[in-house]
């Protein structure tokens, strides 16, 4: 709509404004500027309306983007009614409903960002400005033209020193100044000022000048008059310093009264306008302030003293400037004179144009500043020994140049003799030259007094060859410092980059030889690798080995053995060895894992038991899980099946109830309740392990009683299986067996506890042994052995058990047989009768032999325990303690 | 009349202030003693160190002329109102937005000006001092008196509200024990007249007056000629004094709220 590019033109086409097609020229830096947008700029300046940070969040009600729209956009409709007239903000606020402050942002903002009275013209025209001029006779007293607006924070203070208008110039007054202090008394209402006399003109006629001054009628009479001693005060004075108007009614005479009062009255300017008389107390402050130092006076007003001090010292630096001034208009018109000699061409330029350099470097030197005055400062800043040698030879170079000059040097160094130089002698010269200059300006005509001026005049052109030489001396110095500290920056530039570069190859050659170390241990790790792998495989072989061979001692031992078992264990090394080694020896005929079966469903025989031992199988679960399938629950077999008699003609009767059926019905039966409550019942009644823990109960025919923790148990397979399983029992049966172990080795039976502490491997030889060969004396072991697991069997009292003997083993009567056949068997497939023979001459001798065997097993049975094996090896150990 | 707050405004509790972004306290001297009578408004900083009141005091009365046994008194004034104000800080006052209208009715030497305006109570970063400024460059008032006379009525008119808005805020937690909550207690006018905000800054209202209520808020100035002065003030005088006893006496103009 508006584009801002040349000139800036938005027409205002389809907003509030009245005239819809107007052209309006905004300031080309407001262009962002949309009748139906918000730009971000003013999203940034007002961030109170768009939830900014000034703001109450988003979209209060009175704060919101759409009532700032409203608002901006009735402020620039309500201007462009009129573009050359200057909008106010109290203009505006009347129309407008909200806070007057946050309405006063908006149309700043408006006025700061151009959108609103940029063409309207700068005096303000609005009605207010009409009133005005009724109002106000005295704007302000002559003395506020150039005081400064107080600070905001002092503003509220003294309100009654607010005067608008005044630049702001910086300096601060120092707190809790009153009014009066600073202005004097001057109470608007009261009366009129002179802006002449500066004395109030109480009820007497006030004349205004056309320039709107106001003159009292005592003054305007004077200035009719115009016979008056007050020259200056004339109109035409007057109007040629219409700013300064107050300071041209200042005679010399009446600054220098008045610089008097300040030092012997200070601050107190009641007295001080006594002093000067002619002027009232404002006026005096007004003076004051205008003179040159007067800033610096103000602002360390605090102290009377110090304000004194100061004075003091502004009233030296005043009449310096005097006596500046004028020496300054002589030297310049000794530069001219010695253009024209024309003799020193350059060293003329550079005096030329030295001033302006001057005054680039120092803005607060004033123009008039005498050029000699700037030769001394130049001079003072070189040490007096350069100054000199300076001197000298600008001295010389002058007398070869001219003769005459020769004579005035020499002259004038006569006079110099006389008077003690100080260090910075060259300023005192100028000086000199300076007042003589004055001296012969003063009477030139005399011939005397012309040679003396000419000699004056070569020494000055001396004193100012010298300062130029002086400072030229002094930048060739400064020259030869730059650069000789250039020189010494890029060494060190330099110096440091080779370090760097070092520094870099340093840190890389570090690298490389921690890369160097780093392949040389991965080569070492890869060596060992190869080595430790070698190892293994070495190791694997080995361990094989030494399988066979225990293989060969077992044969030949035995004498016996089954190739295939030995074949499978070279093929298969990590599978248990003990077990498969045992089974050839215990059982040399049978391929072992069908016999392993085949035992354990038909009877705890005591190879199986042994296998099942070493193998960490625990018997009755592995056999009721081997006979019944996984159905069934836990021990729910635990008794097997009942004794069968043949009753001929195809029945069977059982031999625990009595029962007689036909041979079909035997598997039901054998499952059936009544069946298994009768074979618990007679194990119980013939104290067959591992019922003979437990009795009947006293009360309740369904249940027992368990000897070894007093528990009443249900009369069921599983529930008696759980029972003996927990930790409880176990725990208990442990201490009895710890027990009786201790009071065996004190019957001094120490095969026995041997036996006991050896594992089933040698139990199992034992037990082979009382199978094979039972009337062995001297062992109670073989019922130990009979039973499968030490856990079950091991009985509370040892003595009670001992009458059992063999023979009613609860496993024994349908296994028995079984287990013998198997023995009997293997017997005779591996050495025939004449082995069990030999076995039995040698079960004695075997005795040390069998048990080193055991152990030997034992170590390799550890070495490869199942999990399995837990239960049973967990108490091992410790029965071994 | 009785605000309407817009979903968006949040009524928050804040430490007692001056609802502007200059914590000052407007303060009103009015001492006579023996037959001569000082009256005099302006600002103080509740931060300033109270030994500050003593000088400033002493410096008034040297300026004035005053006879010393001023001092006192003005010393007395002054840290009175302090005292007052100090009272109110460290209670909590409610900050709503909420728009009021301000009026003034001042005579300052020769000028009578008398103003009307809207001012957001929760605002805090409002400059009465400023918006004076403005004022006075709008109209053209040279006389260096009148802006600050200006502000101090502002402050004050402020100044009671944000004090109001303590009791509001006490009475409420007072009443909030008592399980009542009665949501306007104050029957005070320059709580109630607060402008209605829905009827503006809705979104049906706007916020352009309407051309015939743009006299009601106009500042206008007049400038009395100086002959009168004597018989005006002579006239405000008295008026004062039979009307008001509680109103608090100005030096040279007087703040009051239009009904």
């Amino acid at each position: 709509m508006s584009p801002p590019a040349a000139g800036a033109a938005a027409t205002s086409g389809d907003g509030p404004p009245p005239s819809p097609r107007e052209l309006y020229t905004i300031p080309a830096s407001s262009g962002w500027f949309r009748w139906d947008g918000i730009h971000e700029t003013e999203r940034r300046a007002l961030p109170e309306f768009f939830g900014g940070a000034g703001g109450a969040g988003f979209g209060t009600a009175t704060r919101n983007p759409r009532i700032y729209r409203e608002y901006r956009d009735f402020i620039i409709a309500k201007y462009r009614e009129d573009p050359a007239r200057r909008l106010t903000f109290t203009e505006v606020r009347r129309a407008l409903v909200g806070d007057v402050t946050l309405l006063r942002k908006v149309f700043a903002f408006l006025d700061s960002s151009g959108l609103i009275n940029f063409s309207a013209s700068s005096s303000s025209s609005g009605p207010a400005s009409r009133k005005q001029e009724v109002g106000v006779v005295v704007e302000a007293p002559v003395g506020l033209q150039v005081t400064p607006r107080p600070p905001a924070s002092y503003f509220a203070e003294e309100k009654r020193g607010a005067a608008s208008g005044e630049k702001e110039n910086g300096f601060r007054l120092p707190p809790l100044t009153s009014y009066s202090d600073v202005f004097g008394e001057w109470a608007p209402g009261k009366a009129r000022i002179c802006g002449f006399c500066g004395e109030e003109c109480n009820g007497a006629k006030v004349e205004t000048l056309q320039d709107g001054f106001k003159v009292c009628s005592k003054c305007s009479k004077s200035n009719n008059d115009n016979n008056k001693e007050e020259a200056n005060k004339c109109p035409g004075d007057k109007k040629d310093c219409m700013e300064n108007h107050a300071s041209s009614a200042w005679t010399d005479a009446e600054t220098l009264l008045l610089l008097e009062g300040v030092l012997k009255h200070g601050d107190d300017w009641d007295l001080i306008a006594q002093h000067v008389r002619t002027k009232n107390k404002s006026e005096c402050i007004a003076r004051l302030i205008q003179l040159p130092f007067g800033e610096h006076m103000l602002g360390t007003i605090n102290g009377k003293s110090v304000s004194r001090l100061h004075i003091n010292q502004a009233t030296d630096g005043k009449t310096n400037q005097h006596i500046m001034k004028e020496s300054s208009s002589h030297t310049t018109e000794m530069a001219d004179s010695m253009q024209i000699d024309g003799n020193e061409d350059s060293a003329d330029k550079s005096v030329e144009e030295y001033p302006t350099k001057r005054r680039r470097l120092f803005p607060s030197m004033d123009a008039t500043t005498s050029l000699m005055e700037q030769l001394a400062l130049l001079t003072t800043t070189a040490s007096p020994d350069v100054v000199a040698a300076a001197a000298d030879v600008a001295i010389k170079v002058f007398s070869n140049e001219n003769p005459q000059a020769r004579k005035a040097f020499r002259l004038s160094e006569r006079e110099y003799k006389t008077k003690a130089f100080a260090s910075n002698h060259v300023q005192q010269i100028d000086r000199k030259i300076g007042d003589k200059d004055v001296k012969m300006h003063g009477q030139p005509g005399s011939d005397k007094q012309e040679k003396k001026f000419i000699a004056n005049a070569y020494q000055l052109r001396a004193a100012v060859a010298t300062a130029v030489g002086v400072a030229a001396a002094r930048a060739k110095m400064l020259a030869d410092q730059e650069e000789r500290e250039m020189e010494l920056l890029i060494a060190s530039v330099i110096e440091t980059q080779l370090r760097k570069m070092q520094y870099k190859i340093k840190h890389f050659e570090e690298l490389e030889s921690v890369m160097d170390q780093e392949y040389t241990t991965i080569q070492q790790m890869k060596g060992s690798l190869m080595n430790e792998w070698l190892k293994n495989f070495g190791t694997g072989i080995t361990t094989t080995l030494c399988n066979i061979f225990a293989l060969l001692y077992q044969l030949d031992c035995f004498g016996n053995v089954v190739w295939g078992d030995v074949a499978s264990k070279i093929a298969n090394p990590r599978v248990d060895v003990t077990a498969k080694t045992l089974v050839p020896k215990s059982i040399p005929s049978s391929s072992s894992p069908v016999a392993n079966n085949l035992m354990a469903k038909k009877s705890k025989g005591p190879v199986s038991a042994a296998a099942a031992d070493e193998t960490g199988v625990v018997s009755p679960q592995g056999s009721a899980h081997g006979s019944e399938g996984g159905g069934e629950k836990e021990g729910a077999f635990l008794l097997g099946e009942p004794t069968w008699e043949d009753a001929g003609g195809g029945r069977w009767r059982c031999a625990e109830t009595g029962h007689e059926l036909p041979e079909r019905e035997k598997e039901a039966y054998a499952r059936s309740r009544a069946c298994r409550l009768a074979l618990i019942d007679h194990a119980v009644a013939r104290k067959k392990p591992p019922l003979n823990a437990f009795k009947p109960h006293p009360e309740h025919k369904s249940k027992l009683v368990c000897k070894i923790t007093g528990d009443t148990v249900n009369k069921l397979e599983d529930h008696i299986w759980k029972h003996i399983n927990g930790k409880r029992f176990l725990n208990k049966l442990e201490k009895l067996e710890d027990q009786m172990a201790s009071g065996e080795m004190a019957d001094g039976e120490p095969v026995k506890s041997n036996e006991v502490a050896k594992k089933s491997k040698s139990r199992k030889k034992d037990k082979k042994k009382a199978n094979v060969a039972s009337p062995l004396p001297r062992e109670p072991k073989p019922e130990m052995d009979d039973s499968d697991d030490p856990d079950f069997w091991v009985p509370p009292v040892g003595s009670r058990w001992d009458d059992d003997d063999g023979k009613d083993r609860w496993e024994s009567s349908p296994g028995k047989p079984n287990s013998a056949k198997n023995e009997g068997g293997s017997d005779d497939d591996g050495g025939g009768d004449n082995d069990g023979g030999d076995e039995d001459a040698t079960a004695d001798k075997d005795d040390a032999e069998s048990r080193e065997l055991a152990s030997r097993t034992k170590r390799v049975s550890i070495e490869a325990v199942g999990p399995s094996s837990f239960a049973s090896r967990k108490k091992k150990p410790k029965k071994e303690q | 009349m009785k605000t309407v707050s817009l979903g968006a405004s949040r009524p928050s509790a804040v430490n007692f202030r001056m609802p502007t972004r200059d914590n000052l306290v407007p303060i009103r001297v009015d001492v006579e003693v023996d037959g001569q009578r000082y009256r005099d408004a302006f600002t103080w900083n509740p931060r300033d160190p109270d030994s500050e009141i003593i000088s400033f005091a002493k410096r008034t009365a040297k300026d004035l002329k005053l006879p010393a046994n001023f001092v006192p008194q003005m010393l007395q004034s002054i840290q009175g109102q302090l005292a007052e104000f100090r009272s109110y800080e460290g209670q909590e006052m409610q900050i709503k937005e909420k728009i009021v209208p301000l009026k003034i009715d001042l005579r300052v030497n020769n000028t009578v000006i008398r103003d009307q305006f809207l001012w957001d109570i929760s605002n805090l970063d409002s400059d009465p001092e400023e918006f004076v400024r403005t004022l006075c460059d709008d109209l053209n008032i040279t006389d260096p008196e009148v802006g600050p006379a200006i502000a101090v009525s502002i402050r004050e008119q402020l100044y009671e509200i944000a004090s109001q808005s303590v009791s509001v805020m006490r009475e409420k937690q007072m009443s909030k024990k008592g399980r009542r909550a009665p949501e306007f207690s104050s029957n005070s006018k320059a709580v109630n007249n607060a402008v209605d905000l829905f009827k503006y800054f809705g979104s049906k209202g706007s916020v352009i007056r309407k051309r015939k209520e743009w006299y009601l808020y106009e500042p206008v100035v007049d400038v009395v000629a100086s002959e009168e002065d004597g018989k005006e003030e002579a006239e405000e005088e008295s008026r004062r004094r039979e009307s008001c006893k509680s109103s608090v006496p100005l030096i040279d103009s007087d703040a009051e709220l239009q009904s």
